[in-house]
């Protein structure tokens, strides 16, 4: 079989395997595939390759369990932590701020570390962020000594 | 709510109104695709997952700063490797367990590729991936994320360019030096 | 403007000491569930309670507190598990994140697949929840929810 005077150049074959030739070259190069074994055997690499990637990936996808990722961060959305976090970081954007402002936050942190005493957290052992319930009534209640956070809920269906 | 309908003028312009169900669709629109691009990246399920959690909150923190010239694929595919890309320097692998995963067990062995369907040949096309991951993982990080990007969402190479803010020949080179070493360290795996 | 500036960098340090915080990303969590049936009747104290006892009888008036089931799990971010419970009913738990010293944990209880009760809730490392009031067979299931990490 006779090569045509096209040279296999590996760029190329890269290009037309990903389609990023202009119409011209990619007919050109494709003329030149059907006679090139060498070329050929190089695209089928190129495909075995690809091939295999998605393979592995779509194993993961289908392991990953994406379905709870949603609900996820819906939930995260609705606490609007990072919402506040970005309005403060938003104060801190012009640059010549920063360092005084790390500066003078350390310094507060610092104190207020050394000031607090390694004493008992305070608050309730659990902090309700929301509830939703098909009960007629739900009760929140505290255990009086250690503060263990109680839900009591009337369960009607 | 048919969510067929929404396009994606109509889905950003939603999204910049808080609307939750608009943030579901976009979720379930594009989970997939970027965990497949995450995973790429970073190789590990976990982290891929907690890094798909951050790129959504980014989103949602950012929608309303949008501008709608590159495409909304474009911009989240951005903000997927960015993060991936950042992953490992906020947390210093901090919080990461060493977790024995599949992919890094053992010594592994270069049988024979078969592509009989008996537990022999599964166990084969599964060391063959597992390897295949491991070669992946030792590529220039660089070049890794263009060949994610080209083969998770069959992005152009000018597309390639947007998102990572590169020039177009630059895809095209670091692309082929990916598939070169990778097709070199799988040489023994190739027919 | 600068006094505006210096003003808020201080509300943001007064902040960043309160115990809430942004959530991150962190290790996995164990959480311990016991499913405990109380009721009137014959007074009985299951010996296996001993930890969580005088917590329940502070709160409730029941005279007995069995321990129907105690279930473990190991939680990374983003990860459910789920405990059979009594009378066709599931728990869900789902950990979102950690903050600070407090979990954050997503638990929803199904009965027959429909759900029956959600709550998004911060809770204090080696501490728990008890959730209560479904009825089961003359008395009423709670559930110990403790967490560590």
């Amino acid at each position: 079989m006779k090569k045509t005077s096209h040279q296999c150049n590996t760029d190329l074959l890269n290009r037309f395997f990903d389609h990023e030739l202009d119409p011209d070259e990619q007919a050109r190069f494709s003329r030149h595939v059907k006679e090139c074994p060498s070329c050929q055997e190089a695209l089928k690499d190129n495909q075995s390759i690809s091939d295999l990637f998605k393979a592995c990936v779509d194993e993961k996808i289908f392991r990953a369990d994406l379905d709870n990722l949603e609900e996820g961060v819906l939930d995260l959305i609705g606490q609007k932590k990072y919402s506040l976090w970005l309005r403060l970081k938003d104060l801190f954007r012009p640059r010549k701020f920063l360092i005084p402002a790390a500066a003078i936050i350390t310094m507060l942190v610092l104190s207020f570390s050394i000031i607090r005493q390694h004493g008992p957290i305070p608050g309730p052992s659990a902090i309700i962020n929301s509830f939703e319930g098909n009960g007629s009534y739900v009760m929140l209640l505290e255990t009086p000594k250690s503060h263990q956070t109680v839900i009591w809920f009337n369960e009607t269906f | 709510m048919n969510t067929e309908l929404w396009d994606e003028k109509r889905l950003i312009s939603l999204l910049k109104q808080g609307n939750d169900a608009a943030f579901r669709v976009l979720v379930r629109q594009y989970n997939n695709r970027l965990f497949g691009i995450a995973y790429g990246i970073v190789l590990d399920r976990e982290e891929s997952l907690e890094i798909l959690q951050e790129v959504f909150l980014k989103v949602f923190q950012n929608i309303h700063r949008f501008r709608e010239e590159a495409g909304l694929s474009t911009w989240l595919h951005r903000i997927t490797v960015n993060q991936c890309l950042n992953w490992h320097r906020r947390w210093k692998r901090k919080f990461r367990w060493q977790q024995n995963t599949l992919e890094r067990d053992g010594p592994i062995d270069y049988p024979d590729r078969g592509m009989d369907n008996d537990p022999e040949a599964i166990y084969r096309e599964k060391e063959l991936k597992n390897k295949f991951m491991e070669n992946l993982g030792q590529l220039p990080r660089e070049e890794r994320v263009v060949f994610v990007l080209k083969e998770v969402e069959g992005l152009s190479y000018d597309e390639i360019a947007r998102v990572l803010k590169i020039k177009r020949g630059t895809v095209s080179s670091r692309l082929f030096y990916a598939r070169q070493r990778l097709k070199e360290s799988l040489t023994r795996y190739m027919d | 403007m600068l006094v505006k500036r210096l003003m808020s960098l201080l509300l943001f340090a007064a902040l960043m000491w309160a115990p809430a915080g942004p959530v991150m990303a962190g290790p996995r969590v164990s959480i311990v569930v016991k499913t405990i049936l109380a009721s009137q009747g014959s007074k009985f104290i299951d010996p296996n309670l001993s930890a969580v006892i005088k917590e329940l009888q502070s709160v409730f008036r029941y005279s007995s507190y069995r321990l129907l089931n105690q279930n473990s799990m190991n939680l990374g971010m983003g990860e459910k598990g789920t405990v059979l419970l009594p009378g066709n009913r599931v728990l869900r738990i789902m950990l979102l994140g950690i903050a600070g010293k407090r979990v954050q944990l997503r638990l929803a209880i199904f009965k027959k697949k429909k759900k029956i009760f959600q709550t998004v809730t911060q809770l204090l490392n080696k501490n728990s929840i008890i959730v209560g009031g479904p009825r089961h067979r003359g008395g009423y299931l709670l559930f110990n929810i403790f967490t560590s990490f």
